[in-house]
């Protein structure tokens, strides 16, 4: 028996790899411990927000499954950062838990040329350094052609709550610690990572009258280019509540019993999601921290509060609960915990998440040391594409940082590795204003269309949009009105377009006045973007340009850092452990200075050229 | 590109004549080549030889060895000191260029020790500047900047800026996470900021001058006594004086020192209508040599003489009336009166053209070199673009101005990246629903 491809794991990356390298016409099988899980939402019931739905929109724009899901699921939604500018707004969506995994499970189910498997993978089976297929639990072998490994927490998991500690990859499922052991044996650089989650509470505990309602936007975005917001189910509201000084002292008195401040947890948790103990013990001054309720779904008793991640003891928990408003009564109906779990180092990987020592396997999402579905996700299509292309001998996808947040992602991974679970965030992204919600279509959709990635309706969607874009802007370079509208001094008439450039000029109030019917708001904001952004677009280009030409200077596979004279220690090591390809990705590593770099080009220019010396000046 | 595994070799000391000269020679195989030009061993670490220079001329020296890598260029290093008569210093050179040696470049040396990590690139940048200062006051900057002042200078202005950067990032980033953050702490601190960098880029811009020369340039009508100026402020005769209107056609230069700052002056054509062609070329040169001036001194005899004077947008400007010892003589307000002829006021001109520049601690100044100063002057450009509309209507854009400022001033010193900012936030706000 024999596939194409293995994905190890139902998860977010598992799902969007699988999915992948099934529409790009390889037979795959997804081998999870129970297919009934696959597409669950383990942390928060919440796809996108900054950064995170710049992902989505890139994943959608490759084919990918998990925006539609968000749509189907999607029971609230909000545009954040709507006013300061196109490209940090971003959509974050609420799902309704079971609607989303039922979606994915779906789209999983009907896609002919992929199967899917219960079983535990306690092995991978490896002929010399390739890996040619996996090991059941049962002894059973699988071969497969390339194997993508997508574990998530699952890998050596453990969850504590308080002094109670247990085996496990998240609540309720087991964890994969033969797989853990036999990968441990390949000496891929793991290590230990920590994240948390808050206990669940029974809404029907909660008083909601006192609490502060969020309702979401209208008109409701889509996550999905293809949707419409017609197929989003009913629509919930969240809540807002706050921790308080009382709250505070009940988790102060339980510190002690804490196993991330007793000592008990050694992998590193992350700095921007602290639990509710960290944020009180490293910002003792601030009287008070904000708890987002985000509901479970339109027919769940049970509510999310994000924000109190704790890994405290059962009766602290109940204690500190009922200390904030609207909880008085509260019912617990799970606690919260933290879970530790392996992660390897993802510098060990090349950009197409193959691993450098095991040829045919491949990384994806947590074991990487990323956290969040969204990065997870993005990491599943990154690694399922390019297991997809290399069977068939074509050139990897390699995505630049400068055209999508997947080519951020993977790049700091690959050349910066984590030490905490990493998670993405605009300020990432050097080419911020280049990488709009709005336009990852624009960079990708062409890209994935021509390796045959995406189906005719969405590159029809797309090329009708791109049409709209074309036909109106020299439309609005022909129509002319006066720019005096906008607060200018009163003039002649002027162009549409070049009256664009003032900033208070938007397209949507000049639709208005001169009446023409409005185009599709993914129209109007590239027209506008582009025009008013046009000098900063300008300049990102010309940094690109600049990073294309070390881009472009390689260097060589055989080269010995630790002999390359003039290099100080710090340099060779982190060279030689990185191992960058290019001028440019030895650049981008963290302590490398203009002087390594000047060095590192002067010796490669000396080895193009070797007898061949200039003298004198 | 500068081949680093050359053996270069040039002369350290001024050219002339004196007691000794000192010739380097770096690189890996310097000893070696030395070893073999000699025919003996070099074991200790001074050693006195005899070089064969000509027939019959054996010149005497002291080789002193620095072994890789201490040494200042981080490289074998020999300093070949040697009596100080340029025709045996030339003869030296030459002798090792024949052996696989070559010229080094200027500033090659200072490289070679950057290039080995012995110093920051603002450190072999200040060691330049040391070595090409041309007064006092320049070399107390490029001192300082040796001694880490434009370190300081530039780190606490980068300071200031992410603290902004911060906030700015935050507020995009973290908007729903109960940050603490709101517009109007944004618009409070780049309001602060924008203070902040005015005043930090003014002290690079006054750096910058006294690092270098400053240039007056002497213009006005034909005929008005600028080559007698420039004669008699520099106390040397550079420049013809005549009675014909229209002597002066090419730029002359001659330079004095003053307070520490060595001006450069230049004398230039007088500006008439003329159909004289080389005349009128000249023309040409002064008007473009006013354009580039830091100091424009504008000769004229009457106010009359004024009237034609070119627009010097924001440049220190010092209008001047000559042959004040003249019979009929008049007097008018907003001008400076002298004698070029007489002396008669000249010290008081030049104390006007010291402190049209001197208006800044002289301690405070730091070696900035054109390099710095653009990185500088670039980021102002950055950070005025940001109006208090901007920032209500597009942070990113905001945001994106600030951070080009941070790169801009990265390439002097300190570059910071995504990654250390993002910790600065965590560090400053609590983040995290």
């Amino acid at each position: 028996m024999g596939v194409d491809i293995i994905v190890i794991g139902g998860g977010h990356a598992g799902c969007e790899a699988a999915y992948a390298s099934a529409r790009l016409k390889k037979k795959t099988l997804l081998i999870t411990h129970d297919v009934s899980t696959i597409g669950q939402m383990s942390c928060n019931p919440a796809i996108g927000g900054l950064g995170k739905s710049h992902l989505v929109r890139e994943i959608d724009a490759m084919g990918g499954l998990m925006a539609n899901c968000a749509d189907e699921a999607g029971i609230h939604f909000k545009v954040l950062n709507a006013s300061k500018g196109p490209a940090v707004r971003a959509t974050r969506s609420q799902s309704d838990r079971k609607l989303y995994s039922k979606s994915v499970r779906n789209i999983i189910n009907s896609e002919h040329l992929l199967s899917t498997l219960s079983d535990e993978v306690i092995d991978i089976d490896l002929q010399g350094l390739s890996a040619v297929g996996v090991i059941l639990k049962s002894g059973k072998k699988i071969n497969a052609r390339k194997i993508i490994l997508t574990a998530g927490t699952f890998l050596n998991g453990r969850l504590f709550t308080g002094e109670e500690e247990e085996e496990g990859g998240r609540k309720k499922d087991k964890t994969s610690k033969f797989l853990a052991k036999s990968l441990q044996s390949l000496e891929l650089g793991d290590s230990r990572l920590k994240t948390g989650t808050p206990p669940r509470i029974l809404a029907s505990s909660v008083n909601w009258e006192v609490l502060e309602k969020q309702s979401g936007d209208s008109p409701r975005p889509c996550m999905s280019f293809i949707n419409s917001n017609k197929i989003h189910p009913e629509q919930m509201d969240c809540f807002i509540t706050r921790t308080n000084i009382k709250t505070h002292e009940i988790i102060k008195s339980g510190l002690d019993r804490s196993p991330m401040f007793s000592g008990r947890i050694d992998g590193v948790g992350p700095r921007y999601c602290p639990s509710i103990e960290d944020k009180i013990h490293r910002f003792s001054d601030k009287p008070s921290h904000q708890i987002f309720l985000e509901p479970e779904g339109l027919n769940s008793d049970e509510i999310y509060p994000n924000g109190i991640s704790t890994s405290m003891p059962k009766d602290i928990q109940e204690k500190m609960v009922k200390s904030i408003l609207g909880f008085e009564k509260a019912k617990i109906t799970q606690y919260g915990y933290a879970v530790e779990y392996d992660f390897f180092d993802p510098r060990n990987l090349y950009p197409t998440l193959e691993t450098k020592k095991i040829k045919n396997l491949y990384f994806a999402g947590q074991i990487n040391g990323t956290t969040g579905y969204e990065e997870a996700a993005a990491q599943g299509m990154v690694a399922g594409v390019n297991a997809s292309l290399s069977i068939d001998d074509k050139e990897p996808w390699i995505e630049s940082r400068s055209n999508s947040y997947i080519g951020v992602l993977v790049d700091d991974l690959i050349t910066l590795g984590t030490k905490e679970p990493y998670r993405m965030f605009t300020s990432r992204a050097e080419h911020r204003l280049l990488l709009r919600e709005d336009n990852a279509d624009q960079r990708l959709t062409p890209y994935a269309k021509s390796i045959g990635l995406v189906d005719e309706k969405r590159w029809k969607i797309f090329q009708k949009k791109m049409e709209k874009v074309e036909t109106e802007t020299k439309a609005l370079k022909e129509l002319k009105i006066n720019p005096a509208i906008f607060g200018g001094k009163k003039t002649e008439q002027q162009s549409i377009l070049s009256v664009l450039k003032r900033p208070e000029a938007t397209l949507e109030k000049i639709y208005k006045i001169i009446e023409r019917p409005m185009p599709d708001k993914g129209v109007t904001i590239e027209i506008e973007t582009s025009k008013k952004y046009e000098g900063y677009i300008e300049r990102q280009k010309k940094e690109i340009k600049k990073i294309k030409k070390y881009e472009n200077a390689k260097i060589p596979k055989n080269i010995i850092f630790k002999e390359i004279k003039g290099l100080s220690n710090e340099a060779k090591q982190k060279l030689t452990k990185v191992l960058p390809k290019t001028i440019a990705h030895a650049q981008r590593i963290p302590g490398i200075t203009p002087a390594t770099i000047s060095l590192l080009l002067v010796h490669l220019k000396k080895e193009e050229t070797p007898s061949s010396r200039k003298v004198g000046s | 590109m500068l081949d680093a595994s050359d053996t270069i070799i040039a002369c350290s000391t001024p050219p002339g004549r004196g007691a000794l000269s000192v010739i380097r020679l770096s690189g890996e195989s310097s000893i070696k080549i030395a070893e073999k030009l000699l025919g003996r061993a070099l074991n200790k670490k001074v050693n006195l030889v005899k070089l064969p220079l000509w027939d019959g001329y054996k010149e005497k020296c002291v080789l002193t060895i620095f072994n890789s890598p201490n040494s200042y260029t981080g490289e074998n290093l020999i300093e070949i000191s040697c009596h100080g008569n340029p025709l045996i210093v030339r003869k030296i050179i030459d002798k090792f260029l024949q052996s696989r040696v070559r010229m080094a470049n200027p500033g090659e040396f200072t490289l070679r020790s950057y290039m080995a990590n012995k110093m920051s690139l603002e450190e072999s940048e200040a060691v330049i500047q040391v070595i090409n200062a041309n007064s006092d006051s320049a070399l107390i900057a490029a001192q300082n900047t040796l001694n880490g002042g434009l370190r300081k200078k530039i780190k606490n202005i980068q300071k200031k800026l992410r603290e902004t950067r911060v906030v700015v990032e935050t507020l995009i980033d973290f908007t729903d996470e109960d940050a603490d953050v709101y517009l109007g702490d944004v618009k409070e601190k780049i309001e602060f900021f924008k203070e902040e960098y005015k005043k930090f880029g003014k002290l690079m811009e006054s750096s910058k001058s006294i690092s270098d020369d400053i240039r007056v340039v002497l213009a006005g009508p034909p005929n008005v006594g600028k080559s007698t100026l420039i004669n008699a402020l520099t106390n040397e005769n550079v420049s013809i004086v005549s009675e014909i209107p229209g002597t002066t056609r090419d730029v002359v230069k001659s330079s004095y020192i003053a307070e520490g700052i060595r001006f450069v002056l230049e004398d230039t054509a007088g500006l008439r209508k003329s159909s004289d062609k080389i005349e009128e070329k000249g023309i040409k040169l002064a008007k473009k040599a006013i354009k580039s001036a830091d100091i424009v001194i504008y000769l004229g005899l009457t106010k009359k003489d004024f009237e034609d004077m070119p627009i010097l947008k924001g440049k220190p400007c010092i209008k001047v009336l000559n042959k004040m010892d003249l019979k009929g003589y008049k007097d008018s307000k907003g001008f400076t009166r002298i004698s070029a002829k007489t002396g008669k006021n000249l010290s008081l001109l030049k104390s006007l053209i010291v402190s049209s520049f001197l208006n800044f601690d002289l301690s405070e100044v730091v070696a900035v070199n054109a390099r710095h100063l653009s990185f500088v002057k670039q980021g102002s450009k950055a950070i005025n673009a940001i109006s208090p509309s901007l920032i209500s209507s597009n942070l990113e854009l905001v945001a994106e101005n600030l951070k080009e400022c941070d790169a801009l001033l990265g390439n002097i010193y300190d570059p910071i990246s995504a990654d250390d900012l993002l910790g600065k936030i965590f560090n400053t706000f609590c983040i995290g629903k």
